[in-house]
């Protein structure tokens, strides 16, 4: 499971570390280029949206699943001996996997009818698609489910130091 | 059950599955789906899930919130932090207190890469909490002084906090990040003379440094950190001048921070890798919960909530500082067991149906919100900021010697807010004299 994990992270890595370094580039030549000559480069707002932001933001989202690290409140049950705090972690990784596999397939509902109908936005006087990105969120989502409910196991078993 | 009641049950909810440490961006988002499940059915839950998430992600102002993070993560791995305070050691060192006024100002310095406390506080505890253990500085000063100016990085431009502060309240984010500035330098400033004072008046908690510093050396370390003003006129300056718009000057000021480090040299390939890395797990970890607080605040729009909050507000509307103080008292309770976005994000729609009864400037509210929500990150028991100094220097410094120092600038705190609310022209000076 580890090496799986950490061949997903490094794609994702570079998915997402790309997006950043191009929205980065994107932003600051249209911002020259409206200053210095006032030429603006169309479509600038919907590739940061639709396509930089979304593969950052999933890969973001996907990489912190992948590690467990999401933002826990510790301190209640912090003296809880470690075994029944294993157990209350299986459970809220198991909740976390729910929640987004029931997200993820909904994406995944969006991003079918997305893709059958060609989904676009208008730019100026062309239409940039927009449908693959929503595959990237059912991507990201899945992995989140998946690596929620893989770390719900290794809890259950006992395999990993509780946070503290 | 009406639907109200369904929107306070899941709110109590809530809180039992954060005790029982399920992620708070799950908490969120499951009591929402569920409440929204309750209260319209099956078809608008999955209308919801549907739709919500994607448009939330894909949208062009948050686009600041990754911008800012991989600027403060270039600046802190290729070295401007530590720059930083060894410039401010060279110039201060000699002042009672001197190492610690030094991190002060220089995390006052880096507040302006960085938009984020946790991140300010982690990057000077590295750097300052050894050196002045090293000369034997009390641990609760040198530990606390870190955790305390950390705080200064949320408010001085870029912040995080307020670009989704922006996102429930539809101000001008522009505005809003002008805003910080007097603030945290006002901040800055009374931590300093709150550092002196007491080291002034008990030499064994800061022994002076017996350190020959030349002016050669001192102008030599302003040449180090020449680059942040750079730094700040890329962000500050292009947003003030009309430049750029907030948002493009996110991703202006990352290019910046990178320009600025391949020009001194220091942009390796590690210090690239680990910069985008960071950013990813940062941007991640935030839009975990933003996530889960988008999806809370339709769920309690479709509960009546903020409805029902407004007819309450009415009755507080007549005093609006016993508004202010019953607002920053609720945050400091949430405070000890949130971490901030945890706390802003569920809390604004709640609260801003008082703030616009009462008629207060939402701009001003906002900078009062932040610092709210800044204290409660060195409040015990759980001031996340003392917590994460203590994750970087490890078990050289009890949590409690941490807590026993935060108390001075808890003390500060308590005049800040004051003068805060007392002068709204501190936060809203600069964005006013913006827009004209």
């Amino acid at each position: 499971m580890k090496t799986a994990f950490s061949t997903i992270r490094r794609l994702l890595v570079i998915l997402g570390g790309a997006a950043l370094l191009v929205m980065m580039l994107h932003i600051t030549v249209e911002v020259i280029l409206r200053s210095a000559f006032n030429i603006t480069i169309p479509g600038t707002i919907e590739f940061v949206s639709f396509y930089y932001m979304v593969c950052a933001v999933f890969a973001g989202l996907a990489i912190v699943a992948l590690l467990d690290e999401q933002v826990v409140v510790e301190i209640l049950l912090k003296r809880l001996p470690a075994r029944p705090l294993s157990i209350v972690d299986c459970l809220a990784a198991a909740l976390g996997a729910a929640y987004a596999g029931f997200l993820a397939d909904a994406a995944w509902l969006e991003a079918k009818t997305a893709f059958k109908f060609g989904e676009m936005v208008p730019v100026r006087g062309f239409d940039v698609p927009v449908w693959p990105s929503r595959w990237v969120a059912v991507t990201g989502l899945a992995i989140i489910a998946l690596a929620s409910a893989a770390y719900a196991i290794v809890h259950l078993l006992g395999r990993k130091v509780p946070k503290s | 059950m009406t639907s109200l009641e369904i929107g306070f049950t899941a709110m109590g909810l809530l809180l039992v599955l954060l005790a029982l440490r399920v992620p708070i961006g799950v908490a969120l988002g499951v009591v929402s789906l569920g409440g929204i499940y309750a209260i319209m059915g099956e078809r608008a839950t999955i209308g919801v899930a549907k739709s919500m998430v994607f448009e939330f992600v894909a949208k062009w102002e948050l686009s600041a919130i990754p911008m800012f993070l991989l600027m403060g993560a270039v600046a802190f791995h290729t070295g401007l932090t530590k720059g930083l305070f060894d410039c401010a050691r060279l110039w201060l060192s000699r002042l009672p207190g001197g190492l610690a006024v030094a991190t002060n100002y220089a995390a006052a310095g880096f507040s302006a890469a960085s938009g984020s406390s946790l991140v300010t506080a982690a990057a000077m505890a590295r750097l300052a909490v050894p050196e002045m253990l090293r000369y034997r500085y009390a641990p609760s000063l040198a530990t606390a002084v870190v955790a305390a100016s950390g705080t200064i990085g949320t408010m001085i431009p870029p912040s995080i906090l307020f670009v989704l502060y922006r996102m429930f309240t539809g101000e001008s984010i522009g505005m809003l990040l002008l805003a910080g500035i007097l603030p945290g330098l006002l901040t800055a400033f009374i931590y300093g003379a709150m550092i002196i004072l007491p080291c002034r008046a008990n030499p064994d908690l800061a022994p002076p440094i017996e350190e020959e510093v030349t002016w050669a050396e001192r102008i030599e370390a302003l040449r180090d950190i020449a680059p942040l003003p750079i730094l700040i006129l890329a962000v500050i300056g292009s947003m003030y001048s009309g430049f750029a718009t907030a948002i493009e000057a996110a991703g202006f000021g990352a290019f910046a921070a990178i320009i600025i480090a391949l020009f001194r040299g220091s942009m390796t390939k590690t210090a690239l890798v680990e910069s985008i890395v960071d950013t990813l797990r940062s941007t991640g970890t935030i839009f975990y919960i933003a996530i889960g607080a988008i999806l809370f605040s339709r769920f309690l729009t479709f509960a009546g909530v903020p409805q029902f909050m407004t007819e309450l507000a009415n009755d507080f509307a007549y005093n609006p500082l016993l508004l202010l103080a019953m607002i920053g008292g609720i945050y400091l309770v949430l405070g000890m067991f949130l971490d901030p976005m945890g706390l802003l994000l569920p809390t604004i729609p709640i609260f801003l149906p008082f703030f616009e009864a009462a008629n207060l400037n939402l701009i001003w509210v906002g900078v009062l919100t932040v610092k709210f929500i800044e204290i409660s990150l060195i409040t015990p028991p759980v001031g996340l900021n003392a917590y994460v100094v203590r994750g970087v220097i490890g078990d050289a410094v009890p949590l409690g010697a941490i807590f026993k120092g935060l108390t001075w600038f808890l003390a500060a705190e308590v005049v800040i807010i004051a003068l805060l609310a007392a002068f709204p022209e501190i936060s809203l000076v600069i964005p006013i004299s913006m827009q004209q």
